[in-house]
Formats: C-alpha cells, sequence, structure tokens
C-alpha cells in the first residue's frame, strides 16, 4: 500500500501506527491528503513541514481529537493495534488513554501538581490512594521532575515554571502508561535548557512507548528522531529514515525545505 | 507642517481634552452627591441631637416657650419659615405636633441642659425636663429611674404573660363552649367565667400597680405634668452629653433600628423584619436562579450548535435584562400568583377556598419572579465564564481520555466558578434593590409575622414580607407628612446601600480567592 514516498530504510516489523489513505477536509478546503506510512514502535519519528502544512492536524487524528471540531470531515483508515480507530463503535476516550498528546503551550490544570498527575486515572475511575501514590511516584520520575517537585505535590501546578509545567503535562500523560506518545511542538515555547531536558526525556522514553515529536525546529528533528515525515500543503512529501533526509533527500521539495529555502 | 492646521489640531486636541474633564468631574459630583445626602441623612437619624428652646410670640399673644428640633424648612416668598417639632407633652408626641415659625416670629433661642428626650415604647418621643419619679406616692430621685423601669418591666412582663397566656386560653375555653351550645349558668362556664373575672382584676391590680410608677416632667412653659414609667423606654439628656455618651446613643440606635419590628407604622423602630424579608428574599431567588441559569449557560457554550436558532435564543436572553422590572411583576401577578397559586389551591388546599393560600402574592411568587427577572444577568455572565475558559484546557482534557461531561465538571466549571459567582452576586445585587416587582407579588409594608418561625413547615412560602425597597418606597411618601418617617427613609437607603455594598465586598472577595485558585 506504501507509496513510492515511504519506506525509506524504515523498519517494516513492528509498526505501532498504520496509515491508509488518510484525507481531511475542514469543510472544502483538504487538510491532508491520501496520507499512508506506517510508523515503527518504540521509535521516535519527527514530523516536520511549514506552518499550516498539517503537521498538527496529522497527529490528530491518531487520538481522533480532531473530532472536537465539528467542520473535520475524515475518511481513509488508520490502524493502532490492528485496530482501525476510524471504524464503527470506537471507545474514543480508551483511545485517548492509549495514545497520550502533550500540546505547545504547557498547559496544567489550574490544580494541584498530585491531581494533575493523576487526572486521567480519576478519569478511568481509580481511587486507591496506594496505586495513585505510585504511579504519581512514577511518572514524575520519569519525566525528570520528581526530584524537583516532590516537596510541593499539593501546591498549585500554575506555580511551576514553563519547563517544569512542560515535564508536568507530560508524566501526566506518561500515567496513563500510554503505547503512543504524540509532541506537538513541544519546546517551542521554552528556553534551550528547558529544552535540553526535554529532548533528553523523549530520548529515554522510547523504551516505554512510541513517539511522534511535531517540531518547527530542524535540528531538534535531526537531533531526537529516527525517522522523518515531511509534510507540505496536506501532502505527504517524504517519509523516511532521518540521517537518510537530512543528508541526500529525495525531493526537491524537502532538500529547498532543510536547507532553508522556504518554510 | 502646515502651521494653521497645527494649530487648529492643538485647538481640538485641548478642546476635548476640557470637555471630557469637565464631563467627569459632573459624573463625580452627581455620584458623591448621592452618597452624601444619603450617608448625612441616614446617619442624623441615629445622632442624638442638640434640643433647642424657642420662645417666640405668635400672633396676638403674650411670648411662649417651646422645647424642640428644626425638622425642615419651608420657602415661602423670600422669608425662610422654619418648621418646629413640637413634642413637649404626651398628647403632643401622640399627634406629632408641628409649628412653621418665622425668623420674626423668634424672640430668643437657646441650648437649656436639662432638657431630656424621652423616648416612648410605642416609637414616639417628647421632649420636656424631668424632675423627679414616683414610686407608690413616695418622691425618688431621678439616678433611681434604671430602678424603676426594671420594677416596672416586671409588672409589665406579669402582666402580658396573664393577658396573652392564661386570659386568652380561658377566653377560648368560653368560645368553645358556647359553640357547642353550653348554657350560660352551666357549672362549667360559671366556674370558667369566675376565673375570667378573677384574672381582669388581676390584671386592673397590675395596672394600678404601674399606675404607682410616673416620672414627673416639667414643660418649657413651665407646666408639671406626669408620665407613667411604663411607657418610657429611654431618658437621655443630648444638651449635657459629651461626644463620647452621644456615640453610645448613636450605636445603641443604630443596634436597635437593625434588630428590632417596626413601630407605628414605619415611622419608628426598627427595620429588623424588612432586613430580614430582603435576605431570605434573595437567597430564596440564588437558589431557583443558580441552577437555572448555571444550566442553561452550560447549554449555549458547551453543546449547542452554531445555527441561527441558537442565536435567536442567546439574542433573546441578553434582551430579556432589558425588560422593565415591573413588567416581570405584571408576570409574576399574573402567571405565577393567579394561575399557578391558583391551580395549587384549587388542588390542594380546596377546603380552605375561597381564602387563598397560594393563589395571592407571598415569599414563593416573589422570590421566582425575581428569578426570573434576573436569569439573563446570571445566563450571560456564566456565558462570558465559561468561554473564558481555554480551549487548550479542554483538549488536554479530552486529550486523557475525559469525555465531555467529566472535562466540564471537573475542568471547566472549577475555572469558571469565580464567573459564575460574579453572575450570582450580580443577581443578587440588583434583586436586593428591585421594587416595583415587589409590590405586585409579595412584598407589604407591615407583616405581622416573620415568614420563619417555629411553627410548622418552618419556612412559610405563602405569607407576605417586608422589604428594604418597599420600606423606602413607603417612607417616601409618609416622609412628606412627618419628619420622622422621612429619617426612617433615609436611614433605610443607608442600609440598603450598605447591603448591596457588602454583597458586592463579598462578591469581589470570593472571585479573587477563586482566581487565585484557579489562575487563569
Amino acid at each position: 500500500m506504501f507509496t513510492d514516498k515511504g519506506l525509506n530504510g524504515v523498519a517494516t516489523d513492528n509498526i505501532a501506527i498504520k496509515v491508509e489513505d488518510l484525507s481531511l477536509r475542514f469543510g472544502d478546503k483538504f487538510a491532508l491528503r491520501d496520507i499512508s506510512l506506517a510508523i515503527p514502535a518504540n521509535s521516535i519519528t519527527a514530523v516536520i513541514g511549514p506552518s499550516g502544512c498539517g503537521k498538527s492536524t496529522l497527529i490528530g487524528c491518531f487520538n481522533r481529537l480532531n473530532d472536537l471540531n465539528p467542520e473535520a470531515k475524515v475518511s481513509g483508515k488508520v490502524y493502532i493495534n490492528d485496530r482501525n480507530i476510524y471504524g464503527l463503535r470506537q471507545n474514543i476516550p480508551a483511545l485517548r488513554t492509549q495514545v497520550g498528546m502533550v500540546f505547545q503551550q504547557p498547559n496544567p490544570f489550574p490544580i494541584s501538581v498530585y491531581e494533575n498527575v493523576v487526572y486521567g486515572l480519576r478519569i478511568k475511575g481509580i481511587t486507591d490512594r496506594r496505586i495513585l501514590d505510585d504511579i504519581v511516584e512514577s511518572s514524575l520520575m520519569q519525566a525528570a521532575l520528581w526530584d524537583e517537585v516532590k516537596d510541593i505535590l499539593f501546591q498549585s501546578a500554575l506555580k511551576l515554571s514553563g519547563g517544569q509545567q512542560q515535564r508536568l503535562v507530560i508524566a501526566r500523560a506518561l500515567a496513563l502508561q500510554p503505547e503512543i506518545l504524540m509532541l506537538d511542538e513541544p519546546t517551542s515555547a521554552l528556553d534551550p535548557i528547558s529544552t535540553l531536558m526535554i529532548e533528553e526525556l523523549i530520548y529515554k522514553l522510547k523504551e516505554k512507548c512510541t513517539i511522534i515529536v511535531v517540531t518547527h525546529n530542524l535540528q531538534q528533528a535531526a537531533r531526537v528522531s529516527e525517522q522523518t515525515v515531511f509534510l507540505n500543503k496536506g501532502d505527504l512529501i517524504e517519509y523516511s529514515l532521518t540521517d537518510r533526509m537530512f543528508t541526500m533527500p529525495l525531493h526537491k521539495q524537502t532538500e529547498a525545505f532543510i536547507t532553508g529555502r522556504f518554510g | 507642517m502646515n502651521t494653521p492646521q497645527a494649530f487648529l489640531l492643538a485647538i481640538k486636541e485641548q478642546w476635548l481634552k476640557f470637555v471630557s474633564s469637565l464631563a467627569l468631574a459632573v459624573v463625580f459630583f452627581a455620584l458623591f452627591g448621592v452618597l452624601a445626602i444619603v450617608i448625612g441623612n441616614g446617619l442624623n437619624f441615629f445622632w442624638p441631637k442638640t434640643i433647642q428652646s424657642v420662645e417666640y410670640s405668635s400672633a396676638g399673644s403674650s411670648p411662649k416657650t417651646l422645647f424642640g428640633y428644626v425638622s425642615g424648612e419651608r420657602h415661602r416668598g423670600t422669608k425662610g419659615e422654619r418648621v418646629w417639632l413640637h413634642l413637649d407633652s404626651y398628647e403632643r408626641a401622640r399627634n406629632q405636633t408641628q409649628l412653621v415659625l418665622s425668623p420674626e416670629q423668634i424672640i430668643a433661642q437657646h441650648t437649656l441642659s436639662g432638657v431630656a428626650r424621652i423616648d416612648l415604647n410605642d416609637g414616639r418621643f417628647l421632649l420636656s425636663q424631668p424632675q423627679y419619679l414616683r414610686a407608690a406616692g413616695d418622691v425618688v430621685e431621678l439616678s433611681q429611674l434604671a430602678v424603676l423601669q426594671d420594677a416596672t418591666a416586671v409588672i409589665v412582663k406579669q402582666k402580658s404573660l396573664l393577658v396573652e397566656g392564661e386570659l386568652l386560653s380561658i377566653n377560648q375555653d368560653i368560645a368553645r363552649l358556647r359553640m357547642q351550645g353550653g348554657a350560660e349558668n352551666s357549672p362549667a362556664m360559671l366556674a370558667l367565667l369566675a376565673r375570667y373575672t378573677s384574672l381582669r382584676e388581676d390584671i386592673r391590680e397590675l395596672d394600678r400597680a404601674l399606675d404607682n410608677y410616673e416620672i414627673v416632667l416639667l414643660s418649657a412653659d413651665g407646666q408639671k405634668q406626669q408620665l407613667q414609667l411604663q411607657h418610657v423606654r429611654q431618658v437621655f439628656y443630648p444638651n449635657d452629653m459629651t461626644l463620647w455618651q452621644k456615640l453610645m446613643v448613636f450605636k445603641n440606635n443604630l443596634l436597635l433600628f437593625l434588630s428590632e419590628d417596626t413601630r407605628d407604622a414605619n415611622q419608628s423602630g426598627g427595620v429588623f423584619p424588612a432586613i430580614f424579608g430582603t435576605v431570605l428574599m434573595v437567597l430564596l431567588m440564588s437558589v431557583f436562579v443558580s441552577p437555572l441559569g448555571i444550566m442553561a449557560a452550560i447549554y449555549l457554550t458547551e453543546y449547542a450548535p452554531n445555527n441561527t436558532v441558537v442565536s435567536i435564543i442567546r439574542l433573546a436572553v441578553s434582551n430579556l435584562a432589558a425588560v422593565p422590572s415591573v413588567v416581570y411583576g405584571v408576570f409574576g401577578l399574573g402567571f405565577f400568583v393567579y394561575k399557578v397559586g391558583g391551580n395549587i389551591d384549587a388542588l390542594f388546599y380546596a377546603d380552605s377556598l375561597p381564602n387563598p393560600t397560594f393563589g395571592t402574592p407571598g415569599l414563593l411568587w416573589a422570590s421566582l419572579t425575581m428569578a426570573l427577572l434576573t436569569l439573563p444577568v446570571v445566563i450571560v455572565a456564566t456565558e462570558e465564564g465559561l468561554r473564558r475558559v481555554p480551549e487548550s484546557l479542554r483538549h488536554s482534557s479530552y486529550a486523557l481520555g475525559a469525555t465531555r461531561y467529566e472535562t466540564i465538571r471537573r475542568i471547566v466549571l472549577p475555572v469558571a466558578s469565580s464567573s459564575l459567582m460574579t453572575g450570582i452576586i450580580l443577581a443578587i445585587a440588583r434583586a436586593a434593590g428591585e421594587v416595583a416587582p415587589m409590590l405586585m407579588v409579595g412584598a407589604v409594608r407591615y407583616a405581622p409575622e416573620l415568614p420563619v418561625d417555629a411553627q410548622w413547615p418552618f419556612l412559610h412560602l405563602d405569607r407576605q414580607f417586608m422589604h428594604l425597597g418597599v420600606f423606602i418606597y413607603e417612607g417616601a411618601f409618609q416622609g412628606q407628612s412627618t419628619p420622622q418617617g422621612a429619617g426612617m427613609m433615609f436611614a433605610a437607603c443607608l442600609l440598603l446601600l450598605t447591603v448591596v455594598l457588602i454583597l458586592n465586598f463579598i462578591a469581589i472577595m470570593v472571585r479573587s480567592r477563586l482566581q487565585k485558585k484557579y489562575g487563569h
């Protein structure tokens, strides 16, 4: 099913997300057109492209967050765990606990650090204090935040710095032990040190889950990802191993973008 | 740049600055004037004023003297005539005598020491010089006033216990016996009648005892008169008081005003029933309006599709806020009182018809009408608050597997809570001051009973109640004839203003606390 744009050295055995002919329209306007790709499990995939090319929309299809926009019309198939999430009778809240998402602006809920982390668990109906305590500790450890917040767990999360807030949001997603974690420009609102921390964190997390990072920052894509998706105006232009894309891009558009001639 | 043009522009600039600052000055003076008049007159009502003794000549007769206050001015022609309250005997106090004197009539005017203001238990007062007290024919020093007042209070209490207790029950027994056709000379009836007569005798005895306690007063024109101590509530000498003593009297008057029942057709005494009625009505209204308004706003922002029908509904809601309140009053009367209340009576209280139970203006209908009136305020404020909750918070909640209900309950409502609070407080502030609809659906100038008492079901939603706004409205009419009523009105105005200010203050505190808690 893959077009000639795909499969440039990307592993095909252990697939986490398989996308077939995915199109998405807002009204009459196509935001994504006939996208097909397969994302390997336990790897880091970067999604790059100029502004408005559909990067965020693409990952919004993987947890069906695009459904919140009543104008969005989706066609095609997205398989996660061999199930088409756009098929009939899908449990969307359950899907979203499997596919975690972190947004561009750090947006913790205006409640305590602890309550932020257990938010998804409470929704799931877990009330046992010991289980919650354990998960809070392990999630904050994984997000490299535990040492900084262990004494202020019950203070408002809004008191944390931007970088801490972003790691808290990651911990909040990790608390649900997702199979896939998607980060939508997670460092664009952060300073260089926080950015570095988040990148290191992403790198460590790939053992636990499949990671998709939308980024504006080409160096970041080159630094952290194993394969890269390049989108332009809703079309998938090139999907290949990151090293290969940045050294010998197959398409003129890709070359123009990564050399900074547009975008 | 062209010089004349620049000059013109500079003039325009200055002109706008001048005119706008003038407008602000006018606004400031208008607001300040309102506040000054209400606060000045309202507080003046409680302040013990100096009693003047005035020597005056009335047409053709020898000069006379009176003790009095200036209660107002009348301007006829160029002469500034002054209205004097002239209350130096019990009879004059009862009739609230006033005297109009022009400046030429006044021969001399001074402040005498030893002149007292004597507040009576019926709410009126008189001005005179107390001389001494009399107890059972003996002359007693004025300093013993408190002791004798306690003694009379004990007797008055005994008397009221007899009158309202035993005498009442015997009267009822006699009436019941007669209803059952008991003969007038049956033994039971005779026993009751004998008991009745002896009770009357006891009461007469107590009355005679009360007659023994008197205060002897000397009026301005030198006449002695007696006043029974049972009528006297307090005696004080404003002319001889230090500032501190005046402050204490001021404080006492203020406390009595806030805690006591009204007396004497709302012209004196306290306004406690009106405060109680206002607060209870407003609380009930909040209970009705908050869930309804908040739910409606939630539907409008979170669920309603973006189409013409919803836009029309939204427009209608915000326009409802502009409907004159008297229209709501008429609606409340026509719909709640006559239709709903009438049907409730026909269904549940048929045995007491034609006397209406709920088919008449009352507390329930008043609070429902006010809830309707303030509904748009609550909906608009809540909607605005819900809309201000950042979309990103909702998205993160959805992304964590929350449904729409969970997102609204756990994220949207807490974050918007300060706005919800604001809406409710705005509604309360609006409802506390409305008069026109209140007059139609349940507030009265005098209600004999509070809507809450010890009798089942404790909260009597069918009862009429007193309301501060209505009280002020009534006071404004009576104030034209009696100065005392006008003073009450200003004091009640000040109280209403204070209540609304306190509510707003609480709102600001609650809102800033919630804002601190939920950021954004």
